[in-house]
């Protein structure tokens, strides 16, 4: 039993991290806390709802379009709204990015009901008997996506033109514009690939959750906690904080009470604030 | 800012005063013209109960235009139609409260109807029984709402933690008798007050309670507690549920390979998306019903229990489910009581109280069922059936004389659905 608690927890720890590395990466480079972060997951999670249910197109194959799409939409939502208060106080970004999650949020309500909806494949029940254990391949295929988009969005920034620029502007404003780079494009960018991830992120949960329009708030809460304890801006920190989540959920719901996961999430969420800001690590970005 | 700019600020602010003021004055109904009863209902249109709050206003709506269709309700010789005034409290409990305090201030409406979910009746009743208007409601039977001494609240339900007895009683008739039986329900008060009547049924009829647990209402990835029932291995599983619940139980049921005997859900499970999300995973799955075409009752306003059921399937393309059953009832135990308590629009609050006191005495037989109100407000003699879906319809199959087909037990194999 133990070790199915604790694979439960590993393969929702994975896409829990898919989830927050967005949100992690735009903190990094834009020192914004993008409150939007949970309507990138919701808008993610119809794009393949829709596609599934008008057009029968497979959820898996449904992410790059995902990806494509949310990107536009994340860099545009910076280019021409978010940009404008870059220089602002960082109050006036999170208050904006809070407006922002209200109006899309309520437009996709309008739009599309407060109805819970199921993307429900064929194989959707499909799983493994492997000893003991139940491997639900619908989980299993989600967990190695998520570690594909996080391991994917690593090398990006590691290996590419784009991604040093990217990690220069994280490290020196100023430093990057004298090599030639843009920060105004740079931002841009960068918002739209987290809006991108969480995209996939949330055509991913959406083979295993329900999907409404107000959904994304708990993802943005899980969000804050695994951020704050693999480091604010870390991204092999968002990794390991997702796979903290998903197991430490998984162990007080099997051996405490479903009741108190919130309740002891907080709490080590507090501590962590105080004790080690910069996270387990002791890598991430504290001002 | 100088002197001109400083005046024309002052004329825009008159002129905008001026303007709010006639639209302010324009929208105050005028009372004493009013040759109609006024209803109003604040019920989720949008968010978390969106897709059961429409259907309760279904209900409503249908109730409204049969009356309407027959020339309206009759006092005193003469008939007066009904119009009701909707809001949408977007599932929001704060916001119900809201919106009956302005139905019944502003809107001046007569009665209420009222929202969906005992989560958004139970504030939204204190508004009521502060103001003295009845409130008719037929989706919040939690027994604590029905604890707090309430004159005004009347629900046409049972009480939640006494629809356990028909799935329950049905289940113990069946050949291998289950033995066993684990129940789960998110924390809110009708799923809570469900699962306690699952309990209490369980062990009244011998069954051995292996799992009982809650969890937070939040919770999406129930796969923990689902994983820890399957190791139980009970026989029956039955949730405290609405739609969302009993869609996820079903979901991550399927996805650990966990299939007891017998899937009860307490509610939820009718609405059409239920069916058109899960496809030919939502087979088997047993919910309550208080009405079958079957059901031997009838009325002036819908005829017989099988024309109701019929017509209004024809109308909205499915069977009326308990919530929608309950309102049409409801519906009727309104008409009856202004027409006993022979008052006209519009209901002052002496009016009101006097219908009030007609409620409490109704004991009346609808083509939706009887309604008869106990001294807390909640209708004892509604009756209880039990639905199953079979090849993609809910059917009824227990009462035996309202059953349209027979049940299946015990659930078979996921992979042989």
């Amino acid at each position: 039993m133990f070790a199915q608690v604790l694979l439960n927890g590993v393969l929702i720890g994975g896409i829990y991290a898919s989830v927050a590395v967005g949100f992690s990466l735009i903190f990094g480079v834009l020192r914004i806390v993008n409150i939007v972060h949970g309507e990138f997951i919701m808008l993610g999670a119809f794009i393949t709802y829709w596609l599934y249910k008008l057009m029968g197109i497979d959820p898996f194959l449904s992410l790059p379009l995902t990806f494509f799409c949310l990107y536009i939409f994340g860099f545009l939502l910076q280019r021409y709204v978010i940009n404008k208060i870059m220089e602002a106080p960082e109050i006036m970004s999170l208050l904006l990015t809070f407006g922002l999650s209200l109006i899309i949020a309520n437009i996709a309500l309008l739009a599309w009901k407060g109805d819970y909806r199921l993307v429900n494949p064929e194989y959707a029940g499909a799983h493994l008997n492997l000893a003991s254990l139940t491997i639900p391949y619908i989980r299993l295929s989600t967990f190695l996506f998520a570690l594909v988009s996080v391991a994917g969005l690593q090398l990006f920034l590691q290996r590419t033109d784009i991604g040093r620029a990217i990690r220069a502007t994280s490290q020196s404003k100023d430093g990057a514009r004298l090599q030639g780079v843009s920060p105004a494009l740079i931002y841009a960018i960068t918002f739209g690939l987290g809006a991108a991830v969480a995209g996939v992120a949330g055509s991913l949960l959406s083979l295993s959750f329900s999907v409404f329009p107000a959904m994304g708030g708990d993802y943005l809460l899980f969000s804050f906690f695994i951020v704050v304890v693999g480091g604010m801006g870390h991204l092999p920190g968002a990794l390991a904080g997702g796979f903290i989540l998903g197991i430490l959920q998984s162990l007080i719901t099997n051996y405490l009470s479903a009741g108190l996961t919130y309740i002891i999430m907080f709490c080590i969420l507090y501590v962590m604030l105080i004790v080690r800001p910069t996270g387990i690590f002791g890598k991430g970005i504290v001002e | 800012m100088n002197r001109k700019n400083f005046e024309i600020t002052g004329k825009i602010f008159i002129l905008l005063i001026a303007i709010f003021s006639f639209l302010l004055a324009s929208s105050i109904p005028v009372q004493a013209e009013r040759q109609k009863f006024l209803f109003g209902s604040a019920i989720a249109h949008t968010g978390k109960f969106a897709r059961s709050g429409a259907n309760l206003k279904n209900a409503y709506d249908y109730w409204a235009k049969r009356v309407n269709d027959l020339g309206g309700i009759e006092v005193g010789g003469k008939k007066y139609p009904v119009e009701i005034v909707y809001y949408d409290d977007k599932s929001d409990p704060k916001t119900t409260t809201k919106l009956v305090e302005k139905l019944i201030t502003r809107d001046k409406v007569d009665l209420i109807f009222g929202p969906f979910s005992s989560l958004c009746v139970g504030p939204s009743s204190t508004i009521t029984e502060k103001y003295k208007v009845p409130m008719l409601e037929a989706a919040g039977n939690a027994r604590p709402l029905f604890k707090r001494g309430f004159k005004y609240l009347f629900c046409t339900l049972r009480p939640a933690d006494e629809l356990a007895d028909p799935y329950l009683r049905l289940l113990t008739r069946q050949s291998p008798k289950p033995k066993s039986v684990a129940i789960i329900a998110p924390k809110s008060p009708f799923y809570m007050s469900a699962a306690k009547g699952f309990k209490a049924y369980a062990e009244k009829y011998g069954l051995n309670v292996v799992h009982y647990e809650t969890y937070p209402v939040e919770m999406q990835d129930i796969t923990p507690i689902l994983q820890k029932v399957k190791a139980k291995n009970p026989d029956i599983l039955c949730v405290g549920s609405h739609t969302v619940v009993a869609m996820m139980v079903m979901k991550q049921s399927k996805e650990i390979g966990f299939n007891p005997k017998a899937y009860c859900f307490s509610f939820g499970t009718l609405v059409p998306d239920f069916a058109k999300e899960l496809g030919k995973d939502a087979e088997y799955v047993m919910e309550y019903v208080s009405i079958s075409a079957n059901a031997p009752y009838s009325d002036p306003l819908f005829g017989t229990a099988k024309h109701f059921v019929t017509s209004f399937k024809r109308e909205y393309g499915i069977s009326p489910d308990s919530t929608q059953t309950a309102a049409m009832a409801g519906g009727i135990a309104f008409i009856k009581a202004i027409q006993r308590a022979g008052v006209i629009p519009p209901l002052d609050e002496k009016k009101r109280m006097k219908v009030r006191d007609e409620m409490a005495k109704l004991d009346l037989i609808t083509a939706a069922g009887p309604v008869r109100f106990d001294p807390t407000g909640i209708n004892e003699a509604n009756p209880l059936g039990i639905s199953q879906y079979q090849n993609g319809k809910a059917v009824c199959v227990d009462p035996s004389d309202w059953a349209e087909t027979k049940f299946v037990y015990p659930t078979p194999k996921w992979k042989d659905r």
